[in-house]
């Protein structure tokens, strides 16, 4: 049913282009289970096709044909398929059969044998692919014709990534990525447990209060003691000084001039307690 | 009497050397280099008379130009002296031989191209050596085979004459669509490479086809053939093909004239030629590099100054897309650079303050202005960027984490100390005297 409407719509759609009469111009799927489209009649008015053909198969093909009578085929018959856009299009010769008194055209895009750029603008950048009908003869005049016929969408993932050759041009922008700051604890999180360890000490310190007897005159009584305990303090000094910026040499000097006393002096304390 | 016609002879003499400077020196100023010429032709296909319009416009600009016939004395047909090149540029028409002479062949060619020499190349269906085939096949650029013609059937009258509007350019630097002019092409079409030196500026119409009349395939088809090309190589020096000779030819000139004309501008670098000034990078505070090199996460600001030659002097040049990279192998940044300051002869560019990568080693600060038509620009400066010095790092005590750290080892101290103390003041031994201890 659909092949009989088929062929009456084609058959209806006959097209005398002046001299050149275009017979049953249709576009067929071979690899696919879609039904054939009927053209409307070629002329020089020609209005493309309002819905795109949608491919969604990277070996798809698509088939353009028509028959013409054999004492009118043109000099020249091109399917032109490529982008408007960027001006990127590829010529495809028909293959014609003979029969009679007429001869069969039959153009055929394979989707895969396409060009890697129109490829690229079809499926990365969604741009419609156009093919146009090229019939001429020399001294053809108005029986030339030249219209575009119909848009080709090419709605699949390339199986390869595919890009443009190289041109000159601006360069996407870069902006260094930094380094995260390293994560720090919240202040108040370090406070609590500087807190809990100054606790310790204090707590120690009360303990030692309450647990041994004491008396200071004896530390203040002998010149050892002080002068051993003044040596600490300054070599805690010292390596305070360290912490907080001078150098290592004046560091080692500084402990060696403190180290040589403290030593002596806390040998003759020891031998006092 | 007479001292007043000396007096007014003098005047006269020193205008018209004044004249002869000014001119000499608007000469020396036509093209960023010399004017000197030899054009290449053959008898056989070549009237020089048909093309007078055009030789009178390049002497109108001054260009010395050098005629040399393939016909006769072709051993005159010499690029290069040894190593120096005789001429800065290089016009050749049709030739119909296979070969011309020893001292111009394709290699010759590529030589005088690749030493800075214009090159403007002409070709026809039935004029194409192979010296300049193979020259051209060399850039990308495959002209089609002798006797192979455009045509365009779809073209009233002669097939083989195809009109073109120059509106239509595919390369607004060489010639500005704005311009508007019909212009009349007889002869071939070429295939173009895919490469990003070439410069394609007209292709063939789109209902057109490269083809020997007596018979074979085509060799282009519609959009995929050029009937003017362009080439710059790296260092800026400036290839032009066109396939059709009748194209500068008196009888194409008014409608042609324009383009041809701005055509052997921008082939001769009269015009699209662009320099930098220079460029500067330093710290926001404005310290150089010298008096204190960069060290990683320094702010810095980078500026770098365009020009562009308009015929006669050196003036600004504007451009939006001029880009700057800091590379080390790949670049950190690629930053799109602004316009700050004019001066009479050029526009400065700068970065704005940017802060430089947490990452250090041998950085490439690099300007490189490539765009099709303009000469090429490249401007790069090799500096380290260190890494901060042991003193540079936080301090442990504005890292919250080491406080706890801090406040242990305080408390240990003060614990030293204070048991020392505590165990001096609590020992029996320190009231034992003497020598009761000795016993």
């Amino acid at each position: 049913m659909q092949l009989s409407r088929l062929l009456t719509f084609s058959l209806v759609s006959v097209t005398a282009v002046l001299g050149i009469a275009v017979k049953q111009p249709h576009i067929s799927f071979p690899k696919s289970d879609k039904r054939p489209l009927a053209l409307g009649p070629i002329t020089h008015e020609f209005v493309k096709a309002k819905k795109p053909i949608t491919c969604d198969l990277p070996n798809d093909t698509v088939e353009f044909g028509f028959t013409i009578g054999a004492d009118e085929k043109p000099e020249r018959a091109f399917l032109i398929v490529g982008s408007n856009k960027h001006r990127v299009e590829i010529p495809i010769k028909p293959t014609i059969k003979n029969n009679g008194e007429l001869s069969m055209y039959k153009f055929s895009i394979a989707i895969d044998k396409l060009p890697t750029s129109l490829i690229h603008f079809a499926t990365t950048e969604k741009e419609s692919l156009t093919a146009s009908l090229l019939l001429a003869s020399e001294n053809g005049g108005a029986n030339n014709v030249y219209v575009e016929l119909f848009d080709l969408n090419l709605v699949f993932t390339p199986e390869k990534e595919t890009s443009l050759p190289k041109r000159f041009g601006a360069l996407p922008e870069i902006h260094h990525i930094f380094h995260s700051d390293p994560k720090m604890v919240s202040p108040w999180f370090a406070q609590v447990f500087s807190l809990a360890v100054i606790g310790c000490l204090v707590g120690l310190v009360l303990v030692w209060f309450g647990t041994v007897s004491f008396d200071l005159r004896k530390v203040t009584n002998s010149i050892y003691s002080l002068g051993f305990i003044g040596c600490l303090i300054a070599l805690e000094y010292v390596f305070c000084q360290y912490y907080l910026g001078t150098s290592i040499f004046k560091t080692l000097r500084d402990t060696f001039y403190i180290a040589g006393p403290g030593i002596w002096l806390g040998s003759k304390l020891l031998s006092r307690l | 009497m007479a001292q007043i016609s000396f007096a007014h002879s003098c005047l006269l003499y020193a205008s018209a050397v004044f004249l002869l400077c000014f001119q000499i020196a608007e000469v020396a100023a036509l093209s960023v280099h010399g004017l000197k010429t030899l054009v290449v032709y053959d008898k056989r296909v070549t009237d020089l008379e048909d093309y007078s319009k055009f030789f009178n416009d390049l002497n109108k600009r001054s260009y010395e130009l050098q005629f040399s016939s393939v016909n006769e004395n072709v051993s005159d047909i010499q690029l290069f002296r040894g190593e120096e090149r005789l001429f800065d540029n290089l016009i050749v028409f049709p030739v119909k031989s296979r070969q011309v002479s020893k001292g111009f062949t394709a290699a010759t060619l590529l030589k005088f191209f690749e030493e800075g020499g214009d090159i403007l190349t002409v070709t026809s269906p039935y004029g194409l050596t192979e010296s300049v085939r193979t020259f051209l096949n060399q850039l990308g650029i495959f002209p089609s085979p002798r006797n192979h013609e455009l045509r365009d059937y779809f073209e009233e009258g002669n097939t083989t004459s195809i009109h073109f509007s120059s509106s239509g350019t595919l390369n607004p630097t060489v010639f500005s669509p704005m311009k508007s002019a019909n212009l009349s092409y007889e002869g071939s079409a070429a295939l173009l490479d895919n490469r990003d030196l070439l410069i394609p500026i007209f292709s063939a119409p789109r209902t057109s086809f490269t083809k020997d009349p007596k018979g074979g395939d085509d060799w282009t088809v519609g959009l995929q053939g050029y009937t003017v090309v362009g080439f710059q190589n790296l260092h800026n020096a400036r290839v032009s093909w066109v396939g059709s000779d009748k194209f500068f030819g008196n009888s194409h000139y008014n409608d042609n004239g324009e383009f041809v004309q701005e055509l052997a501008k921008w082939t001769f670098r009269e015009k699209a030629v662009i320099k930098s000034t220079g460029f500067k990078h330093k710290h926001i505070d404005g310290t150089s590099y010298d008096e204190l090199p960069y060290k990683v996460k320094d702010s810095i600001t980078y500026e770098i100054g365009f020009s562009e030659w308009n015929g006669k002097t050196w003036i600004p040049f504007n451009a939006s897309d001029i880009q700057f990279e800091l590379k080390m192998i790949d670049p950190y940044y690629r930053l799109k650079l602004l316009p700050v300051r004019k001066s009479e002869e050029a526009q400065y560019y700068s970065t704005g303050n940017f802060m430089l990568p947490d990452h250090h080693g041998v950085f490439t600060f690099l300007t490189e202005y490539q765009r099709s038509g303009l000469s090429f620009v490249t401007e790069k400066d090799v500096k380290s960027i260190r890494h901060l010095a042991n003193d540079e790092y936080p301090r442990s005590w504005d890292i919250t984490n080491s406080w706890v750290y801090l406040t242990s080892i305080c408390s240990v101290i003060m614990a030293w100390i204070l048991f020392v103390i505590l165990y001096i003041s609590s020992s029996s031994a320190m009231n034992v005297p003497a020598e009761k201890k000795i016993n």
